[in-house]
């Protein structure tokens, strides 16, 4: 869309565009910098300064937050859960939303009882899935929260496979078909490569909310060797909860990866996201 | 014959979806429904004793349970207004050409990458009142006036969390507003321009109708994830003071799963009223924004 005329706009309005853009731009992103320039603060300058550009730079905070997040095991556990989590949701809910979408009727039931699981509250199965975990015995061990994790991620991947999977066209599907082609090899050799670019949205959304997620390992995974990333800042939180450094240090060190991985995929991201919202 | 090649291939249908459902019903259905039965219980983990409706009268009566509820109602409202009003004032600023440009939605949207638990530490900081970087420099720029208790007075820090929110959230609105702006036709705007309508006319007659599936998925998402508030009330406030700024996710937290404990009955009564609530409210505002959508 182009509302037409604005390419003529007198340059005057033009700059008093852009200004407004640019301070509106500075504003929303100023969190942004606080987390890192406080973290490269020391504690006195931050004490000093606390809204500022750092005037001397230190690294100190970041090794020490390093150490003490355990970074490199927590940042190892999360990664394992991520990484099978993922693999089974873009599996598992692309087929999902697949026979959804090309069955609908009865399947339309199952949407709908994928959609209804975005609406419980985690309070409310929180006890008893402890309960059943303990039975289990899952507790404090990686594989148990990657399974409740393979359920809990399922909806929203749902959600916006199917509103992706409805724009792919059934034409060759269907060709497919006559050419004696059963629905696995039509699914998994015709429309799993089609889905690519929505795969790999639902796969970085997945990666995020899992990467952020912090209630359920907490539950879960309380050993420390087996803590993911987000929990121990959290625990280091209480602990240090006026060293502010060390705790913008933490909050960079589990930023960075999940920053690199959205600047690196942004395109999808924002792509992905629109399409299976509005087509949906 | 045919018969069962037929329900052979109904079977592959059905295969198609047991993975995905299996984990999803076993450990999201199954847990969800034995708290609803709990519920009706008074249930210490161990033992339960059944004792009918109790636990829901107990919580109309409960005076914190109701304040939770009303201030829920106040996020989720004032949210879901300014998000979305935000989100489709970006929109349609970025869509026109002279700002056109991808690094400017990638930076919009950023924030939304954080974890929220994170993002409520970074703003206790900077609104912390005597290192805090919102204070200082409002100082620096000789505005003390305007400095407020900001996470100290309920009043204040109700706003506060709204903001942060928002602050988070409005660029995943705002991206799902552009790709319905996308799927406008240029001849709508085209044919209006021949009939010399107005910039503002195009806006209120082509835009708005016509991005409204856009709106319905924003505001449903939105309702969602609000109704369900925890993580910046739990890291900005804790709650308080005096529990004044709880969320219902947060009191029920609070009372039914703190380490007072053997009130589990009643949190998962409070659980099955937050999920009927939410359910009630989504179906309800769902339904009538797909009224107003029309096809373009």
């Amino acid at each position: 869309m182009r509302i037409d005329g604005k390419r003529f706009l007198s340059p005057l309005k033009q700059f008093i565009g852009i200004f407004t853009a640019a301070i509106c731009l500075v504003v929303h992103l100023y969190p942004v910098f606080i987390i890192f320039s406080s973290a490269l603060k020391s504690k006195s300058e931050l004490a000093l300064n606390p809204s500022g550009i750092p005037e001397k730079i230190t690294f100190e905070h970041f090794s020490k937050a390093f150490d003490k997040m355990n970074y490199l095991q927590s940042t190892a556990n999360t990664v394992i859960i991520v990484t099978a989590v993922v693999c089974f949701i873009l599996v598992a809910a692309s087929m999902a939303a697949y026979a959804i979408c090309r069955k609908g009727g009865k399947y339309n039931f199952i949407y709908f009882l994928f959609l209804a699981g975005l609406m419980m509250p985690f309070q409310l199965r929180m006890i008893p899935l402890y309960k059943m975990m303990a039975d289990f015995k899952l507790v404090n061990k990686l594989i148990g929260t990657i399974l409740v994790y393979c359920g809990s991620q399922a909806p929203m991947a749902v959600f916006l496979l199917s509103g992706f999977v409805k724009t792919v066209p059934r034409e060759l599907e269907e060709a497919a078909q006559i050419d004696g082609a059963g629905i696995y090899y039509t699914f998994f050799a015709i429309v799993f490569p089609l889905l690519k670019s929505p795969l790999v949205t639902v796969g970085i959304l997945c990666t995020f909310a899992i990467w952020n997620d912090f209630l359920m390992p907490m539950l879960f995974l309380q050993a420390r060797e087996k803590l993911t990333i987000t929990v121990t800042l959290a625990n280091f939180q209480g602990l240090y909860a006026n060293d502010w450094s060390m705790i913008f240090a933490g909050v960079c060190l589990i930023v960075f990866p999940m920053l690199i991985i959205y600047l690196i995929a942004q395109k999808y991201i924002i792509n992905g996201i629109t399409a299976g919202a509005v087509k949906g | 014959m045919v018969k069962r090649k037929k329900a052979v291939r109904e079977l592959k249908w059905i295969s198609f979806v047991i993975p995905a459902l299996f984990f999803y019903i076993l450990f999201f259905w199954v847990p969800s429904l034995e708290s609803i039965y709990y519920s009706f219980t008074k249930w210490d983990g161990v033992t339960s004793e059944f004792v009918g409706i109790k636990n829901y009268i107990r919580l109309f009566h409960d005076k914190q349970i109701m304040e939770s509820i009303g201030n829920t109602v106040f996020y989720t409202v004032t949210i879901v207004i300014i998000q979305n009003v935000l989100g489709f004032a970006f929109a349609v600023l970025l869509e026109k050409s002279c700002l056109k440009n991808n690094i400017l939605r990638t930076l919009i949207f950023m924030p939304y990458v954080f974890s929220s638990l994170l993002i409520g530490y970074v703003f206790k900081f900077m609104l912390e009142s005597n290192i805090g970087a919102l204070n200082n420099i409002l100082r620096n720029l000789n505005l003390e006036g305007i400095i407020l208790p900001w996470l100290s007075n309920p009043s204040v820090s109700r706003w506060v969390i709204v903001a942060v929110t928002v602050w988070q959230c409005a660029g995943y609105t705002m991206v799902i507003n552009i790709a319905g702006l996308q799927s406008i036709p240029d001849m709508y705007y085209e044919a209006a321009s021949l009939d010399g309508a107005t910039k503002i006319q195009k806006l209120i007659h082509i835009t708005f109708p016509l991005i409204a599936p856009a709106t319905t998925i924003n505001v449903m998402l939105s309702l969602i994830g609000n109704l369900q508030i925890y993580n910046q009330v739990y890291t900005l406030t804790g709650g308080g003071p005096a529990h004044k700024t709880e969320s219902i996710a947060v009191t029920l937290y609070r009372l039914g799963f703190s380490s007072e404990g053997a009130q589990w009955g009643y949190g998962a009564a409070i659980a099955v009223a937050m999920f009927v609530i939410i359910l009630v409210i989504t179906i309800i505002t769902t339904t009538l924004l797909r009224k107003r959508e029309v096809e373009a």
